[in-house]
Parts: structure tokens; C-alpha cells; sequence
């Protein structure tokens, strides 16, 4: 493959914006202004965003590495957020950004890397570890979107079209993959339906 | 809710509580501070010619600094090394550009042998995706012939190659290792079973390059390994690769072979923090191969690439993130992207040596996720750089540009997205684009 497109909003180091000499102090205000917000929105949603990429990955070291990047690209960025309500999608759309990248880097089909929860809600009490591992195997040797459909979709309850905007793909191709993972996935776990 | 969607909603929420409360690490945020509104990339950009003086930059910005300057990019194939750039007008008046040529779906790969011939891998509902082809330069697009026996292309491993006018060949599953393979512009297709190295029976097909119509080099990916099969008779026999060196990446992102029998290999590895790159090289249609040391990418998302031959490489990303490579591989330079450039690019494509286009936009926070792209050209390996003017779509300015492919130095054939078109939610839309002289169109 020749290129990749995050087709959300990827994540750019951008380049420095030299403030003028008469602009040091409303930089400054900026930049602190950037941090109070950023650092609150992390406190707030980090541990959810965490959650999300290690789902996704599967590794909690390049979960935390991507929500990292994720939220120094939203600081980064934060002046030119003409709409602050929409941080929180934007951040979110980096890390899933982030996790397609660090997927398509490691291009891996791991298996391993699961760890007995410690501790389990009362949704997932009833789940085994080894019926978890079972189907967390499943699910990471499926390709990268139609995990990623899954995920979007079981994991965090999103509806169609916001997966297809997350996605940049049609809902219909949301259905059709979600579709098509769920039999693969059923082949994987020997089911047939 | 079937048993099996709860299943995976439970699986996943429980494997999500692996992560404590309390236990993520404190948010470490980037020294740089933040852009400032307006975006000065873009007001500079508006100036006349890219002459400017460079904007001093702050010391914590000093290593961008150093790519923000000049291009300075490896001459091509006669030796020619190229000093600091005389940067390319901006002026799309008075720039060549480019033109819609028709509408499509979802496109996310696009290949084309001349101005004329190309072949998009298309959403076609359904993950594996269409193949399509055009014969006049985007005008029309029409499916290739299916795939027999109920096969379709695996495109999670790697989009079908078609290097060359009428040969196409890509991974056609599902089913033990094998190639669909047209001699004849997809209008057939013919499934060549490929022999499975010992302990590749698992492995997916990570990249293809058919050079000609008898040489193939196909690379199989397993987790942490990967190999090489190719044949030089038109798959009549298949050889596998001698030893592949250690330090060889087990996936390939780009394959590029010649009909000289040189190939090039190009994979990113590293981390989310620290990007590097590594390449292999051929120079016997990929019966041995050679690997370089990985290299340190100025960014860790170098998504874009394009070899113009199997010597001279492109790569690019975000942050005016830009590397080439005169000699397969074994020693790159880094380049500066001009600062006025947008700050992520969003395909590379290289037609020779010395010609290659880049298309870049600035991410946003918008549901469409892009705006402000462009595309550059280089005619003399990346010493200065021409913007080619975009159009509208349907009267809404365009929002990004990917793909692309350029298979001269004479143009590009693209697909063009706008706001509405990224954002929307109905079948996804989008623009194709071509900056060929309308007469190949009319002629083709």
C-alpha cells in the first residue's frame, strides 16, 4: 500500500507558530489557558480513552503512549479549536487515529497480552477469563477495521452513524463490515450463527 | 442482541477494566505550546512566491526549525545533488492543475499505469472492496471481472498492484495462499496457488509488484516474520527468497520492484514516539534480499510513500515530516517541508526518479477532519515545488486528497473528498481528479 489515510482528524505535529515580540503575553495566556483546559478534559476522560485504545491494542504501555500523543496533539492544536465542545470528539478520533497507526506499524496479529481483570463489573462478572481470552483472540486476529467496527460498536455502544463518522466510511459499509466481522468472528469462536 | 454480539460487548468490557481507576499516568503535555490562531501556514501561504524569510523559531522548536528552512532533497539518477531550494510558486493561476473528471464511491487506493489507465480499489460494501478501472483517465470507471470460485480480494493485507497497463495481480482469498493475477486488465482473471514456505502456511500476503507481465515479487507476513516468493516466467515457477536477512520487518507497507530485477521494501517501524524506518533492497527480481538499519523518521507517522523506482523513494507525514532515499534505501536524507505547506500528507505518489507529487491538508477538529489541501509537484527530485490548483466539487471547495497516483511526470490522477463528502453518513462520495491535459482524456 502505497499511503494511508486517517480518515478522521489526524493527528499533526504541527509546525512552530513564532509569536511576534508584542504577542509574548497573550501566548503565554494562551498557552496557559491550553493546559488548564486539556490537562481537566484528561483528568476527565483519560482513563475511558485508556480503556478504549487497550481494548484496541491489547498492550497497556502503547494504550497510554497513543492517549498521550492523542492529548498533545489536541494541546497542540488548541487554539486553533474554533468549537471547544468538540475536544472531546476530536481526542477521540486521534486515539483511534493512533491505534490504526500503531496497528499498521506492528501489522500484528498477537494473541497474547491479556491479563485476568482485577476486578469485574457486574455485566462482565458472568464472563470467565478464559472465555475473555478466548474471544479477545478472536477479535485481534480480525483485520484492523472490522475490529475496529466491533469495538465502536459492542464496546462502546456507538450508533452506526457516529462509527461511520469516526470511521469517514458509509453507514452501510459500517453494517456490512460490522456484518462480516461478527462471522468471522463466529468462525473463529466455532459458532454458527 | 445475539449471544454472540454480547459476547464481544462483555469481552471487551471486561478486558477494559484491566485498567484501574486511579492507575493512568499523569498527562505530560508537549513543551511546544500550542498553535495560535490564525494559522500563520496558512496566511503565509497566501503570499506571493515562497520567498520569504524564515520566521525564527523558538529554541524548543529548534529541531523543526531545521526542517522548516529549505528542501534539500537527493538529485536524481545522474548524480545530480540538489543545494537549497528555490521554492515554486504558489499562484495557482499560475500553476497547471487539476480537474474534476467524474464522481465515485469511497475510493482508498488508486494506481495507474499512464494518464489514461488506472485501477481504484473502491467501497464496495463489503470489506474486500471492488476493483475498478478506468481507460480514460477518470472519466469512467468500470469493475474488473470477479474474482472465480467466489473469491474476492483480501485488501486487509495489501491492495491488488497494477503496475503496468493490463496486469494487475493481489490476494485473492479466502483459502490457502494464492494470487488473482490478470494479464489482460482484469477482464479475466486467473488464480495462480502459490508454494507455501515451510511455516508460511498461516501467512497473510502483505505486498505484491509485478513489474512486467512474467516478474512478480510477492512478500508473506506472518507475526514476526516474513519472506519473499517470486517468479520470472509468469508464474510458471515461483522460487522462494534465499535467507532473508535478520533485522528484516515480517510486514511491508511498500514494494516496489523493476523490470531490471531491482526491488525496494519499505516498512515504519518503531513506536508511537519514535518513528523509524527500515528498507530492503533487491537486485535479483527478490530471490536475495539485503536490510538497512533502521532509520530515526523526524516523525513517527510517516504514512505516505511512494518510489518512483526501486531506488528512489519518498516518504512523508505530519509536521513537514519529509525522507528520501537516491540509493534503495541504505542511506536517506531528511528534507524540510516548506512551512507554508499544510501539516499532514495525505498521499506521495512518484512517477520517476525526479518526479513526484504530494498531497498534504491541515487536520482540524471537524467531522471531516481536513481542510486546506494541496498538492505539490517536483520535477527535479524535490528541489522546488509547483502547487497544482484544485477544484471545486460541486461548488464546495475539496477537504483532502487521497488517493493518489501520478504514472508520469506529466500528471496525477486523484480522489478529491469535500467537508460534506468526509462527513457525510449516506455512501460515501467522492471526487476524482486529473491533471492530464483534457486530450488524453478525449482520446483514451
Amino acid at each position: 500500500m502505497t499511503s494511508h489515510l486517517r480518515a478522521s482528524a489526524a493527528l499533526a505535529a504541527p509546525r512552530a507558530a513564532a509569536a511576534g515580540a508584542g504577542g509574548q503575553d497573550r501566548a503565554g495566556a494562551d498557552r496557559a489557558d491550553a493546559e488548564a483546559a486539556v490537562t481537566a478534559l484528561y483528568e476527565a476522560h483519560a482513563l475511558g480513552l485508556v480503556r478504549l485504545a487497550y481494548v484496541m491494542l491489547g498492550d497497556r504501555a502503547a494504550a497510554e503512549d497513543v492517549v498521550q500523543e492523542a492529548y498533545g496533539g489536541l494541546y497542540r492544536r488548541w487554539g486553533q479549536l474554533s468549537d471547544k465542545d468538540r475536544a472531546l470528539p476530536y481526542v477521540r478520533s486521534s486515539v483511534l487515529n493512533g491505534c490504526r497507526s500503531a496497528l499498521r506499524r506492528r501489522r500484528t496479529r498477537e494473541i497474547g497480552g491479556i491479563h485476568q481483570p482485577p476486578a469485574a463489573s457486574a455485566e462482565t462478572a458472568a464472563l470467565t477469563g478464559e472465555e475473555r481470552r478466548e474471544v479477545m483472540r478472536a477479535l485481534r486476529r480480525l483485520p484492523d477495521r472490522q475490529r475496529e467496527v466491533l469495538v465502536l460498536r459492542f464496546y462502546l455502544d456507538e450508533p452506526e452513524a457516529e462509527i461511520a463518522r469516526v470511521m469517514g466510511i458509509s453507514q452501510g459499509t459500517v453494517r456490512s463490515t460490522a456484518h462480516r466481522a461478527l462471522a468471522a468472528l463466529g468462525r473463529l469462536l466455532g459458532e454458527t450463527s | 442482541m445475539n449471544t454472540l454480539e454480547r459476547r464481544v460487548r462483555a469481552a471487551t468490557r471486561a478486558t477494559a477494566e484491566d485498567i484501574a481507576p486511579g492507575s493512568i499516568p499523569p498527562l505530560s503535555l508537549p513543551r511546544r505550546g500550542p498553535h495560535r490562531a490564525p494559522d500563520l501556514a496558512r496566511t503565509a501561504q497566501a503570499r506571493p512566491g515562497w520567498a520569504r524569510a524564515l520566521v525564527p523559531l523558538a529554541a524548543a522548536a529548534a529541531v523543526l526549525a531545521v526542517i522548516a528552512g529549505v528542501v534539500a532533497v537527493s538529485g536524481g539518477p545522474h548524480g545530480r545533488t540538489a543545494g537549497t531550494s528555490v521554492r515554486g510558486s504558489m499562484s495557482p493561476a499560475s500553476s497547471p492543475g487539476f480537474r474534476v473528471t467524474g464522481t465515485g464511491p469511497q475510493t482508498y487506493h488508486i494506481e495507474c499505469a499512464t494518464g489514461s489507465v488506472c485501477y481504484a480499489t473502491v467501497d464496495g460494501g463489503l470489506y474486500s472492496g471492488t476493483v475498478k478501472r478506468t481507460a480514460d483517465g477518470g472519466a469512467t470507471w468500470r469493475p474488473v471481472a470477479a474474482l472465480p470460485d467466489h473469491l474476492s480480494f483480501e485488501i486487509d493485507g495489501g491492495f491488488p498492484s497494477c503496475q503496468t497497463t493490463e496486469v494487475c495481480a493481489g490476494w485473492a482469498g479466502p483459502g490457502p495462499l494464492q494470487l488473482a493475477v490478470t494479464a489482460n486488465g482484469g477482464a479475466s482473471w486467473q488464480i495462480e496457488p502459490l508454494p507455501v514456505p515451510p511455516g508460511y502456511a498461516h501467512a497473510a500476503i502483505d505486498e505484491v509488484s509485478c513489474a512486467t507481465a512474467d516478474q512478480c515479487v510477492v512478500h508473506l507476513s506472518l507475526d514476526h516474520s516474513g519472506t519473499f516468493l517470486s517468479t520470472v516466467n509468469g508464474g510458471a515457477t515461483w522460487a522462494a527468497a534465499r535467507a532473508v536477512p535478520s533485522g528484516a520487518p515480517n510486514s511491508l507497507w511498500v514494494l516496489r520492484c523493476d523490470p531490471d530485477g531491482r526491488c525496494i521494501g519499505l516498512e515504519p517501524t518503531g513506536t508511537n514516539q519514535n518513528g523509524e524506518l527500515v528498507a530492503m533492497r533487491s537486485a535479483d527480481n527478490g530471490r536475495t534480499w539485503a536490510v538497512s538499519s533502521p532509520v530515526r523518521t523526524p516523525s513517527a507517522d510517516l504514512m505516505s510513500m511512494s518510489c518512483g523506482d526501486a531506488l528512489h523513494c519518498l516518504v512523508a507525514g505530519d509536521g513537514g515530516a519529509m525522507m528520501t532515499t537516491s540509493d534503495g534505501g541504505v542511506t536517506w536524507r531528511e528534507n524540510a517541508a516548506p512551512r507554508a505547506w499544510p501539516d499532514t500528507a495525505t498521499a506521495v505518489s512518484c512517477a520517476t526518479s525526479l518526479d513526484c507529487y504530494i498531497a498534504l491538508a491541515d487536520a482540524d477538529a471537524t467531522p471531516a477532519g481536513y481542510h486546506h489541501p494541496v498538492v505539490e509537484a517536483t520535477h527535479d527530485g524535490g528541489r522546488t515545488w509547483t502547487a497544482l490548483s484544485l477544484p471545486a466539487a460541486g461548488g464546495s471547495p475539496l477537504a483532502v486528497v487521497y488517493p493518489l497516483s501520478c504514472p508520469s511526470a506529466a500528471g496525477c490522477i486523484g480522489v478529491g473528498a469535500t467537508a460534506q463528502q468526509l462527513a457525510g453518513s449516506g455512501i460515501g462520495h467522492r471526487t476524482y481528479i486529473s491533471s492530464f491535459p483534457a486530450p488524453q482524456h478525449a482520446g483514451a
